[in-house]
Formats: structure tokens, C-alpha cells, sequence
């Protein structure tokens, strides 16, 4: 909501790198040195000529694909379908290995982000050298990058030296670390692997499907994995998440979905809320679901395939579906299943749906009021009522995964805060 | 734009915008997005919210005259940042409703435009400011269809 972040924003399409292209070489060669010595690769220290070539050298083993039959890695991932497969043929499990370097932990880029100032306020030059040897030579596409990670990094583009000090760490940070597009190179790196167990065993734990035989004429909906790195407030690497997203745009509309609608809380009715709450000096509490969408109950019968990166060949599962009971991120309908189970939750402790905005939920219990209004996963709960409040809530995180935010700080982008004078929203 | 000097008020008395044949479009893409940002700040910001009203209406077939209006709104909020709404205790109990309106102020169509604000137990929750759909004949019909 800062406006320096958003003027910045509309400068971004203009910028040009050339303004640091003099001592472009320089930049290349010190933060290069620093990886260099930081994953201990290699021990030569390259000098400036010396640069490039190394460089290409380095790319060109990471592209190598490299058959590793590595037996802990495969333990792991049978123990999350270990209930559904009996032999799990090994010779499948070879995936690309690349011997790209651990990505960084988080102390370490956050310490290397500080500690490099060339980084910090230089963007970094664009990859075109005249002293390259093979200039002329199209560089392969999908070489990975390994001074940054990332094809198109950020810095090329936005100048971060304006912004301020957390700005600027997420802005590196989303250099430092790269988002793979495929299972192959998610299950090459560790801590991508844990994040997609750990999502496995969510989805089992929830009993999400059940293992069927595809029936005459119905059609198995794809899946895929979407990973994403999740940041604290401060810019700094909080965790790798990994989720199981179905194709949802390859459902039919009248066979795989009926109704896709489902509310959101109007913003006027979280104004009217906050406004009441600052009156009456009520608490407010904000609230999250963990995997909200995962709660949804299915009504339709939907088929799905395999999650890709589980390997099953024993003919046993050969043709085999996941036959969904609960609703998954991509499909039409989750946010709706969601919604309508969220609401027969809170009408089974007798909390009314308000007519105006059907996201509101109110019960009044010996002249107190007790408030809660929904927006898909987020909630705010406000009353006067704060034994109501504290049992609503140990009601609802028994019946969903819920993660207690505290004080109600940050809602849709907007800042709340709280002082003696009332509330402010900015 | 880092570079621009702010600027007291978001938009010019009197701005006479509209939509012409001879005017020189700009890049739409952009000049939508900017525009969508603006409206979502307008929940907490409701200083700008006559303005944006404004170049909104123009996000089909922008020029370079309305892109330089919404620069003006950016340089507006760098002068004045970090402001937001302030929810109170005011000890009032009881809802109220205030509008405005003006007479034929669109230039093509020349509808009028009108804006309403409500504040519940003093504080402010809606806000509003939107061409009428139709062509109010006198400033009165005008100030009437604000309130309905």
C-alpha cells in the first residue's frame, strides 16, 4: 500500500540495465568468487578472463544428467504411498540429478545479501559479454544459471537501491533461491522433497482419495505440483511449500462440477466490523486455515491421476485413479465445497448466517455478541462474549487445521493498526 | 516517476477529460494495471477516490492526457503517504449518510457525477463517487439521483 512501491512498480518496464554495464565484468566476477567459495565447489579463483569460460563449464555439468539410484530418497517417498503400494519398481526412480549446490540455508543468504552491497544496490548486468569467446554462439536455453539461480533475475529489471531495507531483501531474495518447474528437479533438491512429503501426508492424513480402477466412461482429471517459496515480513527464507494443484480447466462443466460460486466477505462489512469492534473496545482476533480447500467435501464424483513423482509400476496400480472424497486446490468447485462445509460448521454451534453478507456469522448468547466473518481462508473474530470466543475457537480447530494470527495486523493488504484513539487502516 | 515532485491535490479543477478522436493513445496494458492498484488503494484512501472515479473511465481507450492524470494521482500520494482511516470511539450511535453531486460535469456524455458517503457510529465505511447512468436535465435531478 505504499505509494513508493507503487510508482515504483510502473517504472519497472522502463528500466534499463545498461547503467552499470561498464563495470558489469567486475559484478560478475565477485559475487561469482563469493558462491564460489561459499558451496566450496571449486577451489581455483578465477580471474576476470578466466570468468566466463568456468562459468560455462560449471553449466554444462549441471545439464548432465547423471543416473543416481539413490535408495534413501526412494524410502521416503515410498513411505507416503506405502499403503497403496505393495512393490515399487526402482529403475524409475532415477531421476535428473544435477550436482547443483544445496540451495542456501537461510542464515547464509540472508548474511550474503548483507554483506554484499554490490548486489544490494547495483542491478546485475545483463549476460553479454564482449570478451566472450564464443560470441555469436546461441546459449542454450535451459542452462541453469548458477550465479542467481533464476533465468531472469529480478535485478535486471527493478532497481532496488530506493527501496527500503525489507523491500530490498525480498527482492534478493527471490534471485537467490529458484522454483522448480518440473518433479525432476524438485526431487533433485532435498528441501523441496520434504515440502512435498510433508503436503502428501496432509492429503492422507485428510484421506483425501482412494485408490480405483477408472470406470467405463469417465475421464481422470491431470495434477501437477506448484512450488513456491514462502517469506516472512522482514524478506527473509521462511520455508519451501509444495502443493498438489489439479488441471481444473480440464473439467467439463455439468459432469465433473455443477456451481463454481461461492462468497467472500464484502470489505464494507469488515469496515462496519472494525468500526463497531473500535466502539465497543472489542477484541480483534485474526484467524487462518491451514490447507483450507482441503476440507471441502466433494459432492460430484471426480477422478483424478496419480500425482506425478510416485512411481508405481507394479501392473497392481498400473491404470489405476485417485478417486477424490475431499476437494483439492484447482478445481472448480473447492472454494464452494470449502464454503459450504465452513458453514455447516458454524451453524452446528448455532451461529447464524447473516442475510446481508452470508460470510458473517453471528451468535447471541446472554445479551453478548460474538462475530466472525470469512474471506476463503482468512477470519476476524470480534465480540464482547471472550469465553465464546476462546470456545468458537478450540471448536474450530478441532474441526479444521488452524493456525492463531493474534491480533488482527494484516487483512487483505491492508494494515490494521491499533492505538488508544481507535483503529486505523492504511 | 521515483524523481517526481509531489503535488498538493490528486487532480486538476476543472479537468475536462474525456474521450476524442484526435487524442494519442498510450500503452493500455499499463496504464490498466496502474489504474487497478489505484482502485484497491482507494478502500483505505478515500481522498483519492474522486480521481480514480475518473480515470477509470477511460481504462477502454486511455490517452497520454489521462496516463498523465494518473500521474498526477501518484504524485499526489507521494506528497501525502502513509495516510489511511482512522476507526474511533466517538460515543455516536446511529448512521449517517452525506452526497454530492455535480450537473452535467462528463464531457462526451455529459452526464452528471455524483458521490455519497456513510459513516456508522461516526466512522466512515462507505464511500463512493460514480458517473450517473443517465442525463439529469437540471442540477436538482441531478443532486436526487445522488441520493437515490
Amino acid at each position: 500500500m505504499k505509494p513508493n512501491v507503487v510508482s515504483d512498480k510502473s517504472k519497472g518496464d522502463g528500466v534499463d540495465s545498461d547503467k552499470s554495464k561498464g563495470d558489469g565484468v567486475f559484478i560478475k566476477l565477485k559475487t561469482f568468487e563469493k558462491q564460489m567459495s561459499s558451496y566450496k565447489q571449486n577451489a581455483t579463483s578465477p580471474t576476470a578472463t578466466q570468468t566466463i569460460p568456468e562459468e560455462r563449464n560449471l553449466s554444462l555439468d549441471n545439464g548432465e544428467t547423471k543416473a543416481v539410484n539413490h535408495d534413501g530418497e526412494e524410502a521416503e517417498m515410498i513411505e507416503f504411498c506405502a499403503d497403496d503400494t505393495e512393490a515399487v519398481n526402482s529403475d524409475e526412480e532415477e531421476t535428473t540429478r544435477s550436482n547443483l549446490p544445496a540451495l542456501p540455508t537461510k542464515e547464509f543468504s540472508a548474511q550474503n545479501i548483507l554483506d554484499n552491497p554490490i548486489t544490494k544496490d547495483t542491478p546485475q548486468p545483463a549476460p553479454r559479454y564482449s570478451q566472450r569467446p564464443n560470441k555469436g554462439v546461441t546459449k542454450k536455453q535451459y542452462e541453469p544459471d548458477i550465479k542467481t539461480n533464476v533465468r531472469y533475475p529480478i535485478n535486471n529489471y527493478v532497481f532496488s537501491h530506493r527501496l527500503s531495507e525489507p523491500y530490498t531483501l525480498t527482492i534478493n531474495q527471490l534471485s537467490q533461491v529458484s522454483i522448480p518447474s518440473n518433479v525432476q528437479d524438485a526431487l533433485a533438491d532435498p528441501s523441496w522433497k520434504e515440502a512435498m512429503n510433508e503436503e502428501m501426508k496432509t492429503l492422507q492424513k485428510n484421506s483425501t482419495w482412494e485408490l480405483v480402477a477408472l470406470p467405463e466412461g469417465k475421464k481422470a482429471i491431470g495434477c501437477r505440483w506448484v512450488y513456491t517459496i514462502k517469506l516472512k515480513a522482514d524478506g527473509s527464507l521462511d520455508r519451501y511449500k509444495a502443493r498438489l494443484v489439479a488441471k481444473g480447466y480440464a473439467q467439463k462443466y455439468g459432469i465433473d462440477y455443477q456451481e463454481t460460486f461461492a462468497p467472500v466477505a464484502k470489505l464494507n462489512t469488515i469496515c462496519i466490523l472494525i468500526s463497531i469492534a473500535a466502539n465497543r473496545d472489542w477484541p480483534l482476533q485474526q484467524f487462518d486455515v491451514k490447507n483450507a480447500f482441503l476440507n471441502g467435501d466433494l459432492k460430484e464424483e471426480v477422478y483424478m491421476e496419480l500425482p506425478p513423482g510416485i512411481i508405481k509400476q507394479s501392473s497392481e496400480h498400473e491404470g489405476r485413479v485417485c478417486k477424490l472424497k475431499r476437494a483439492l486446490y484447482g478445481f472448480k468447485q473447492s472454494p464452494r465445497a470449502w464454503f459450504r462445509r465452513f458453514t455447516l460448521a458454524m451453524k452446528a454451534t448455532s451461529y447464524q448466517q447473516s442475510n446481508a453478507d452470508h460470510t458473517l456469522f453471528v451468535k447471541h448468547k446472554d445479551g453478548k455478541v460474538t462475530a466472525l466473518i470469512v474471506y476463503v481462508d482468512d477470519m476476524i473474530l470480534t465480540g464482547d462474549d471472550s469465553e465464546e470466543m476462546r470456545t468458537l475457537q478450540e471448536y474450530l480447530s478441532a474441526e479444521f487445521e488452524m493456525k492463531d494470527l493474534g491480533q488482527l495486523k494484516y487483512f487483505l493488504g491492508i494494515e490494521v493498526t491499533r492505538s488508544k484513539q481507535g483503529i486505523s487502516l492504511s | 516517476m521515483l524523481a517526481c515532485k509531489p503535488i498538493e491535490t490528486p487532480i486538476q479543477i476543472n479537468h475536462r477529460l474525456g474521450i476524442f478522436p484526435d487524442q494519442i493513445p498510450t500503452d493500455i496494458g499499463r496504464y490498466q494495471r496502474l489504474v487497478g492498484k489505484l482502485i484497491y488503494l482507494t478502500h483505505t484512501r478515500p481522498d483519492i477516490t474522486y480521481a480514480v472515479g475518473i480515470v477509470s473511465q477511460f481504462m477502454h481507450a486511455p490517452s497520454k492526457e489521462h496516463i498523465d492524470t494518473v500521474y498526477r494521482i501518484l504524485r499526489y500520494l507521494k506528497g501525502a503517504p502513509s495516510k489511511g482511516l482512522l476507526y474511533s470511539k466517538n460515543g455516536v450511535s446511529n448512521i449517517e449518510g452525506y452526497t454530492n453531486a455535480d450537473w452535467a460535469g462528463d464531457q462526451t456524455t455529459r452526464k452528471s457525477t455524483s458521490g455519497y458517503l456513510t459513516f456508522v457510529e461516526g466512522n466512515l465505511i462507505t464511500w463512493r463517487s460514480e458517473k450517473q447512468k443517465v442525463v439529469a436535465r437540471s442540477s436538482a435531478e441531478a443532486e436526487f439521483r445522488g441520493m437515490a
